[in-house]
């Protein structure tokens, strides 16, 4: 269960998000929605470590994250995380990407490539190949750990209807608590729980 | 590892053209100052235990020493030898400048001839291989004003010697208007050396003796040098260093946004440290080993130009390489881990961020 406790955050003196406590429960497929700026990949970043809040706190089965020593370890152990803009690293191959920081073995990588067809694509560098094609390999690098916790950006935010119903459906097949942030409204009816903000506030 | 370094290509090959330029200066640099001090170190030792100076004169050039104190000298118990050397420089017909030793008879054995005879009279005189391939006429040379016959050609390894005239003290006290630069004093026995060195100092007040280590540890010139040499060659390899560390700084900024992936993905601070070390590591053992081929490769090529008479002789001993390598690493390992330790405390996103930007 992850649980965030008066989250306020700031960039400057302007504050992004303003006294923010939700709960996600283990297991759910849950949908951050709000207009562009209402402040959900700061949110996200927020709820999955990567960013640390300016006031507030986060628990991950009642730890605080602030307390946890060795942040980087925790997050690869258990959290994968999907970028609106795949990110992957221009100079290595769809495969190393995807294990540059893998505890798993290389077959288990293609595997899981296949599994996401693309396994054809393990040798090719990100610019040879298209903005979908790009996107599974994100979500297989994400997912290559076995996270417990699948965060993702606006997955689809870059991809047609045929990709971005594709990718959902995968999130929507993960054994995994699943925390999607989107204003794609289409998309929102089939989660389990659905945070909408605005204006850096939970409606 | 090397991706990166292939990826971020001409920075790279800045980085390595820079630090092998930095590196290679400062080998240059010190090893020619060094070549100097052990060249002219090497002749002073070549058979004298002591060196009797002028007092109070700094250099060996400008002092005047009573050659007859060298027959007193020999007198004393466990003297072997007694050498005198006037030391000078000036031009000899086409060359410029050249050394002129004129020394006792009994020193000519020091100078191995490949061809000729020493010289036997007055006006007789024995040149260096090096400076012989330079003379026009290398029977006879012309030495201010002063025609003398050349009786043979010797070889030295010491650079100096090699490019230089060997005459007989006698008309070297006419050129030079002294009766010695220096004596040259060679033991029986070196245990000797400090009741020996007191009697000479007794003997006359306007001399100071010295062991020959002794003297050249505190030999003002020498000193100059190494420490000239050294302030230029540090500066030298602190502006090519300089521009490593803004270069290393520039390549570690435009890896912010992969620094930032990496994180949120889990890999730890150390790690990726770790790596950006692992790369500059290996760029600057690159540099170095290359900038020593290049230097080794300088200094041979100077002390071959016949036109430098072996006068520029280099060498890069164990103490130079061991301390230059480590200069370098150290300063390269600072120059990129300053910038990298700053990116490690930044949250993944913010690095990703700043790297898109």
């Amino acid at each position: 269960m992850i649980e965030a406790k008066s989250i306020t955050h700031f960039y400057g003196n302007e504050a992004i998000l303003h006294d923010i406590s939700l709960t996600i429960e283990e297991g759910s497929f849950t949908v951050l929605s709000g207009e562009s700026g209402s402040g959900k990949s700061t949110l996200l970043s927020i709820l999955s470590t990567l960013l640390r809040p300016s006031r507030g706190s986060i628990h991950y089965d009642q730890k605080d994250t602030a307390e946890i020593k060795k942040i980087d370890a925790f997050r690869n152990a258990n959290i994968g995380f999907v970028f609106q803009f795949h990110y992957l690293i221009a100079h290595l191959t769809l495969l190393e990407n995807i294990m540059i920081a893998s505890r798993k073995e290389k077959a288990e990588g293609i595997a899981l490539l296949e599994r996401l067809g693309i396994r054809h694509l393990a040798h090719r560098f990100p610019d040879e190949i298209s903005g979908g094609e790009r996107q599974r390999a994100a979500i297989a690098r994400a997912l290559i750990n076995e996270p417990r916790y699948l965060f993702a950006d606006e997955p689809t935010g870059n991809l047609d209807t045929k990709n971005s119903e594709a990718v959902f459906d995968l999130l929507r097949e993960l054994d995994a608590t699943v925390i999607v942030a989107t204003h794609d409204t289409k998309r929102i009816a089939s989660s389990d729980k659905i945070i909408q903000l605005k204006d850096g506030r939970l409606c | 590892m090397f991706r990166s370094l292939l990826h971020y290509r001409y920075k790279t090959l800045l980085i390595v053209l820079s630090a092998t330029a930095a590196i290679t200066s400062t080998f240059l640099i010190t090893a020619l100052s060094n070549g100097i001090v052990q060249m002219y170190a090497q002749m002073l030792r070549t058979d004298g235990d002591i060196i009797v100076m002028q007092k109070g004169v700094a250099d060996t050039f400008f002092s005047d020493v009573n050659l007859s104190l060298g027959r007193s000298i020999a007198l004393f118990d466990g003297v072997r030898s007694v050498e005198g050397v006037i030391v000078g420089a000036g031009k000899i017909d086409t060359v410029p400048i050249a050394g002129i030793y004129g020394v006792t008879p009994n020193r000519y054995g020091n100078y191995a001839l490949s061809s000729g005879r020493y010289p036997k009279k007055n006006a007789e005189v024995m040149i260096g291989e090096s400076i012989n391939m330079l003379l026009v006429d290398p029977e006879q040379i012309t030495l201010f004003g002063k025609t003398f016959h050349v009786t043979g050609v010797y070889h030295s390894d010491i650079g100096f010697e090699n490019g230089g005239v060997v005459i007989n003290i006698h008309d070297a006290q006419k050129l030079f208007k002294k009766s010695a630069s220096f004596l040259l004093v060679s033991l029986k026995d070196l245990a000797k050396a400090d009741e020996i060195i007191g009697k000479i100092n007794r003997l006359d007040e306007n001399v100071v003796a010295k062991s020959t280590d002794a003297f050249i540890d505190s030999y003002n010139q020498f000193k100059i040098i190494r420490i000239s040499g050294g302030v230029i060659a540090s500066i030298s390899f602190l502006m090519g260093f300089l521009a490593i560390v803004s270069l290393m700084s520039m390549m570690i900024g435009d890896r912010t946004y992969e620094f930032g992936i990496k994180r949120a993905l889990g890999i730890s601070k150390m790690r990726i440290l770790m790596e950006v070390m692992a790369e500059v590591i290996v760029l600057t053992l690159f540099s170095f080993a290359l900038a020593y081929l290049v230097a080794e490769g300088v200094l041979y090529v100077l002390e071959h130009i016949k036109k430098f008479q072996g006068y520029l002789s280099g060498e890069i001993d164990a103490t130079l390489f061991v301390q230059l390598l480590g200069g370098s690493l150290l300063m390269a390992v600072l120059g990129a881990m300053i910038p990298a330790l700053m990116a490690s405390r930044v949250d993944p996103v913010t690095l990703i961020n700043r790297g898109r930007a």
